[in-house]
């Protein structure tokens, strides 16, 4: 057993590839609540995990000791 | 030392002979046709006689013919070699037994174990911890599971530090499997990459390999009703392990140094079971201790992988929705940056696997099945855990 964090990361990716793939053209993320559509409700969590995920993603990449 | 030298004096010959063959081997007591076992068991001696912690392998084996020689070999080749190795037999059916004890080790067969791994394991401890002391460690490990040279040495290092119960260590997935071998060797590199990012932090204790201080172990085995070092009830004994370790104050790490390979699932069907068993065990492990200091840290670690799953999911249903319903989708610069992003951070903790896996790595696609599929695993392991149906593995 053990932890698992491609299964965090891979989540976390998939987000980023639906949001690129289907953001509405409604002006950008901040705009999505007030947009209206159900579609945009439920791609707001999408899209901010998304940016969590890539705010981790990043940090993942960034050079660091190892021990 | 005069006591070991006599005994051995009197049980392999004559006094004429134990002379020459102690001026052949040097300053060593051990006869010429000595098995590999004696030699260990012989340097075990001289280490206890001198104060230093000995070290003795368990190697738990249900029918593992096959792979046994190899992990003893592993055994063997250590910078520091254990001083005793002991394989467990439970329930063989095959040569298991034999094997081992042609390749050194001493054998342990259980008797009326029905409880697998942790019953085995509790019946090995209990006849070996008695000998020992509580510097001493304990080193647990799968019969497939291959040491690299140096993991006796540096865990046994790190242990001696103080403060730490277990030492564990990162592994490399051996050859196999395909296309399901090959994600599961990115997932391991992956995973051995962050524990040396994070210094040797590890919230489990895997069962692959662990050197266990003896004196840890028996604070576990007291702080059961059972009296038992391995709780037999759970389906992950590793992990519940590590989780009573922290709560009775020790820590864990797996330093850079302690490798080893193991083996792969080689089917998508065996590494559901796998994954199922891992996966439950540790959901009914938190439930069994509940949100305490120590568990906080995998509660968390679990709500990030659920929410994972459910905005997969919803992912998943917009991208039909907007393709089946609104017949259109939109490219956005920002998502598409986000999207590189991801590929990249895919290629990069993979790197160590050369360059063929780390473009393989980079079109996301191909190891996004493996994301789903773990986290279809993850929902039946939740659904089983709380309903409780029957467990099989």
């Amino acid at each position: 057993m053990y932890n698992n964090a491609g299964t965090i990361g891979g989540a976390a990716g998939g987000a980023g590839v639906a949001a690129a793939a289907q953001l509405p053209e409604t002006g950008g993320m901040a705009l999505l609540p007030l947009t209206g559509t159900m579609l945009d409700w439920i791609l707001l969590p999408v899209a901010g995990f998304a940016l969590v995920g890539a705010g981790l993603a990043l940090l993942r990449t960034l050079p660091r000791s190892e021990q | 030392m005069a006591a070991e030298t006599a005994k051995i004096k009197q049980s392999k010959g004559s006094l004429v002979r134990h002379e020459r063959e102690k001026q052949c081997l040097g300053r060593s007591y051990v006869p010429l046709d000595a098995t590999v076992g004696q030699v260990q068991s012989e340097i075990g001696n001289t280490r206890q006689s001198v104060g230093k912690p000995r070290v003795i392998v368990l190697i738990p084996a249900h029918n593992e013919e096959g792979c046994i020689a190899a992990a003893l070999r592993s055994v063997w080749a250590q910078s520091r070699p254990p001083d005793r190795v002991v394989v467990v037999a439970d329930n063989c059916s095959d040569r298991t037994a034999e094997v081992a004890r042609r390749w050194g080790a001493e054998v342990f067969e259980t008797t009326g174990n029905t409880h697998k791994k942790a019953g085995a394991l509790n019946q090995a401890l209990d006849d070996i911890l008695p000998d020992l002391r509580d510097e001493d460690a304990v080193l647990v490990m799968d019969a497939d599971s291959f040491l690299d040279k140096g993991f006796i040495e540096h865990a046994l290092s790190r242990l001696s530090r103080g403060g730490y119960g277990g030492v564990g260590g990162t592994f490399n997935g051996r050859a196999g499997g395909g296309y399901v071998g090959m994600l599961q060797r990115n997932e391991f590199a992956r995973y051995a990459r962050d524990v040396r990012r994070k210094k040797g932090k590890v919230l489990c204790l895997t069962g692959t390999a662990t050197l266990l201080k003896v004196g840890a172990l028996r604070k576990v085995a007291a702080s059961r009703p059972s009296g038992e070092v391995y709780d037999t009830e759970v389906l992950t004994e590793d992990f519940e392990l590590t989780l009573r370790l922290g709560h009775l104050g020790y820590d864990v790490v797996s330093p850079k140094e302690c490798t080893l390979s193991t083996e792969v699932m080689e089917t998508w069907g065996a590494l559901a079971r796998q994954r199922l068993r891992w996966k439950r065990g540790a959901v009914e492990n938190l439930i069994q201790y509940g949100l305490t200091r120590v568990t906080l840290e995998h509660w968390a670690r679990q709500l990030v992988t659920m929410l994972g799953i459910v905005v997969t999911a919803l992912y998943l249903g917009t991208l039909f929705w907007a393709v089946a319903v609104e017949h259109s989708l939109h490219l956005q610069p920002i998502w598409i940056a986000v999207t590189f992003l991801f590929m990249f951070e895919r290629a990069v903790s993979v790197r160590r696997r050369g360059w063929r896996m780390t473009a393989l790595a980079t079109l996301l696609v191909v190891e996004m099945p493996f994301d789903l599929f773990l986290q279809v695993v993850h929902l039946e392991a939740y659904w089983k855990a709380l309903f409780k149906t029957e467990r099989t593995w």
